[in-house]
């Protein structure tokens, strides 16, 4: 037992619930709670004023209890045998007044806090993460629609500047496209292998100038702009996404951009003067 | 012959034999602290000069109804199982028999089941018949949870 808190009316502690697990948050982790009484299949329901803070290994859970009386020194005695398959219980000992009390193994308990719904798990994993690196700076966040999947996100800060080009003056190369921009040819990439250049009107693109080079890179529509801490979640299901992200409460795929300059270098190495570019790049 | 000695208890109306041997003693079950989880036929355990004894019901392990309002306080006969303490709770200790072990006539085949793996067979006294409880089985067979019986 590591520390107990007060939970309920007035406690500075929390519960709350997520996919039918019970949680308390704790110094920004979410410990999941185990009810003693329903757990032992206690039909009264209790009170629940207490959580003990239990670890077993290195998992860590709460136990909602109703009231805490004292701490004993006991020596536990086993149960009779058909008794001691009920592996939330260790043992027995007398008290004073001659009672018998029932001990309670931890152990036991442990693996029924263990059997929990995913996504519970993973809001105590976040939170756990939440917890080690808390200094996560916020970060200013461009979101982009792009085909029919989740948002995209890409760090403003990066992006030189965001245009809007009139599709007649995109230069198709095969499969392949650019624009004349500032006096150079810039090729245009598209996030998604799925995704389609417009074919009227205005194609809203970021552009994101290098050292040596410039890319576009289109999107279908610009949405937002936020401030809002980023931590990756989820690892990335493809090529130029790093991970998603929950920005403001949405799954939101975050934009590898040193991916898309890569390819977007690999285009200018096509060509010849670039290809010097490129070399100077590697060199650098 | 082989004149042994039974202690008759009564449950629910019904009279039993235990043999005496396997006795240690005879109680009032007090102070019962319930055990959760455990089978529906354990009462819980209890203080008994010291040690921890596990109180099983008799009248829930065979079947029976459960004690009317108002009954006389239960009785517990003490036994030790492989090292455990238990106590049978019955409705009344009533006597001591000899009884001849020859004389134990093997239980009829069509006895239910949660019966017949407990009673090792029948006397045939003056004006009735006596059925004896294998106690240690009676105590512990089939009462651990999620263990075949």
């Amino acid at each position: 037992m590591l520390e107990l808190i007060k939970i309920g009316e007035g406690a500075e502690h929390r519960t709350e619930v997520i996919e039918q697990v019970r949680m308390v948050r704790l110094r920004e982790q979410l410990v999941p709670l185990i009810d003693l009484g329903a757990e032992l299949g206690l039909t009264q329901a209790l009170q629940p004023n207490f959580v003990m803070i239990m670890k077993v290994g290195s998992h860590r859970f709460g136990v909602i209890v109703e009231e805490v009386i004292d701490t004993e020194e006991i020596v536990v005695k086993p149960l009779a045998s058909v008794l001691r398959n009920i592996s939330v219980f260790s043992g027995a000992t007398l008290l004073g007044d001659g009672s018998v009390v029932l001990i309670i193994e931890p152990n036991g308990l442990s693996q029924r806090a263990g059997e929990m719904p995913q996504a519970a798990r993973r809001a105590i994993d976040a939170a756990a993460t939440s917890d080690e690196d808390a200094k996560i700076e916020r970060k200013t966040m461009l979101l982009v629609r792009v085909g029919s999947g989740a948002l995209k996100a890409v760090e403003l800060g990066q992006i030189t500047r965001l245009e809007h080009v009139p599709v007649a003056e995109l230069q198709h190369l095969g499969s392949r496209a650019a624009l004349q921009y500032r006096g150079k040819l810039m090729p245009v990439l598209c996030v998604d292998d799925d995704q389609r250049l417009k074919t009227e009107g205005v194609q809203p693109m970021l552009v994101v100038a290098g050292m040596l080079y410039t890319m576009g890179l289109a999107v279908d529509r610009i949405v937002d702009v936020v401030e809002t801490p980023v931590t990756i979640e989820l690892s990335p299901t493809k090529t130029g996404i790093i991970g998603t992200a929950l920005i403001n409460g949405r799954a939101t795929e975050i934009i590898d951009l040193d991916h898309f300059m890569i390819m977007a270098l690999a285009e200018h190495s096509r060509t010849g003067p670039a290809v010097q570019a490129a070399q100077t790049q590697e060199a650098a | 012959m082989s004149v042994r000695d039974y202690v008759t208890v009564r449950v629910g109306g019904h009279l039993f034999g235990i043999e005496a041997l396997s006795i240690q003693d005879v109680f009032y079950p007090r102070n019962i602290t319930p055990v959760p989880l455990a089978a529906h036929e354990i009462l819980g355990v209890l203080n008994l000069r010291g040690r921890i004894v596990t109180a099983v019901c008799a009248r829930r392990r065979l079947g029976l109804q459960p004690r009317e309002a108002g009954a006389p306080e239960p009785k517990a006969v003490g036994i030790e199982v492989g090292g455990d303490n238990y106590g049978l709770i019955v409705d009344q200790v009533e006597s001591v028999m000899k009884l001849d072990s020859d004389e134990l006539i093997p239980p009829p085949d069509n006895l239910p089941q949660r019966w017949a793996e407990i009673i090792p067979g029948v006397f045939r006294l003056p004006d009735s018949l006596l059925v004896i409880f294998d106690a240690p089985r009676l105590l512990t067979a089939g009462l651990q949870l999620g263990v075949a019986a």
